[in-house]
């Protein structure tokens, strides 16, 4: 009866590590609270709206209208963990007809409200596809907040339409 | 039965392998990521202009000698604009031409021909026939600025009293 015996062996080594395992849970580490991000755009709404602007003035002549946008990154991290915040532009912004924008039309740079971490990106860069890091934290960073001021200066004579891309702001504790 | 056994027993440590490995992952080793997504958007609005030039904003052909034709310079015809959309260009002779005394310039003497576009636009009057009264399409895009130019003569094979002789040229933009 081989087969009834495994079963008991089994659960036996379950229980043992289950016992270990619970131990390990116990450990300060197991506990710690992971830091939440919170995105807020200061000029309201939910979304990264830059509004509408115009590449060609009323007599078909090219014009460069600009505009600015802040988002605020807000960290709450009572455990005090280390970590880093990302910002990603998952696709180049693109109208409905596919055309899409030069990638100098829109910089970034992140100021520190408040956090002891180094600002990755304190300087103007240009906003481009893919992930750029922000934000490192500090060891005992607990409360951590940033605004990003996106500018966009408009590329005379830019094709007409609604263009639409997205950024994903990402938070990774070290 | 072997097979039976083995898997069984297999299974068994699979699970409580996994359950060991998830219980005893500590906390900084999971769940250590917090996203959260905005999306980017802005209009950047539509704009369609036709423009015309020529000198002092006036066509001018001739003065007219009889039995030859005459030429006036061409009509520069600049189309600016941001849209991906196709459109037509059209031309309109909004009154008859008449001289200063009222009188009439004859039916057909006076002819046009429109050249394609420097971007890629096409002709609808690539080769020259009399100006028509109605509102006709003369030129249609694909799409985007463009650059053309009309040419209008006189082709000076009726007889016309002597005189001064005007009319109204309308170019008008339309979406196709």
């Amino acid at each position: 009866m081989e087969i009834s015996r495994l079963p008991l062996k089994t659960l036996r080594a379950l229980r043992a590590r289950a016992l270990l395992a619970a131990l390990i849970l116990v450990c300060p580490n197991a506990h710690a609270e992971d830091p939440t991000l919170q995105v807020i755009v200061l000029e309201g709404g939910n979304s990264l709206d830059f509004g509408h602007l115009r590449s060609l003035d009323n007599e078909g002549a090219p014009l460069s209208e600009a505009s600015s946008r802040r988002v605020r990154l807000q960290v709450m991290n009572p455990d005090r963990l280390s970590f880093v915040i990302s910002q990603i532009v998952n696709m180049e912004p693109v109208n409905q007809n596919g055309t899409s924008l030069s990638a100098d039309a829109i910089r970034f740079r992140a100021g520190l409200e408040n956090g002891a971490g180094t600002l990755l990106a304190s300087q103007k860069e240009l906003l481009q596809t893919g992930l750029q890091e922000i934000y490192e934290s500090a060891d005992n960073d607990q409360n951590m907040s940033l605004v990003i001021v996106y500018d966009f200066l408009v590329p005379p004579g830019q094709k007409a339409g609604q263009y639409q891309s997205s950024i994903t702001y990402r938070l990774d504790v070290r | 039965m072997e097979t039976i056994k083995f898997f069984f027993n297999a299974k068994s440590r699979l699970l409580s392998g996994l359950l060991l490995l998830l219980l005893s992952v500590p906390g900084w080793l999971y769940a250590n990521s917090d996203t959260q997504t905005l999306s980017l958007t802005f209009l950047i609005e539509p704009v369609a202009v036709v423009k015309i030039s020529s000198p002092g904003k006036v066509v001018r052909i001739g003065p007219v000698v009889p039995g030859v034709d005459a030429r006036a310079e061409n009509l520069q015809v600049s189309v600016l604009t941001n849209t991906e959309e196709g459109y037509q260009v059209f031309h309109e002779l909004r009154n008859d031409i008449t001289s200063n005394s009222g009188g009439e310039f004859p039916k057909n003497e006076l002819e046009f021909a429109v050249s394609k576009g420097k971007t890629g636009g096409a002709s609808l009057v690539p080769a020259a026939r009399p100006v028509p009264r109605d509102r006709i399409p003369v030129f249609r895009s694909m799409g985007g600025p463009d650059f053309f130019t009309i040419q209008y003569t006189v082709m000076n094979k009726k007889a016309f009293s002597a005189g001064s002789y005007y009319g109204n040229i309308s170019i008008t933009l339309e979406n196709a």
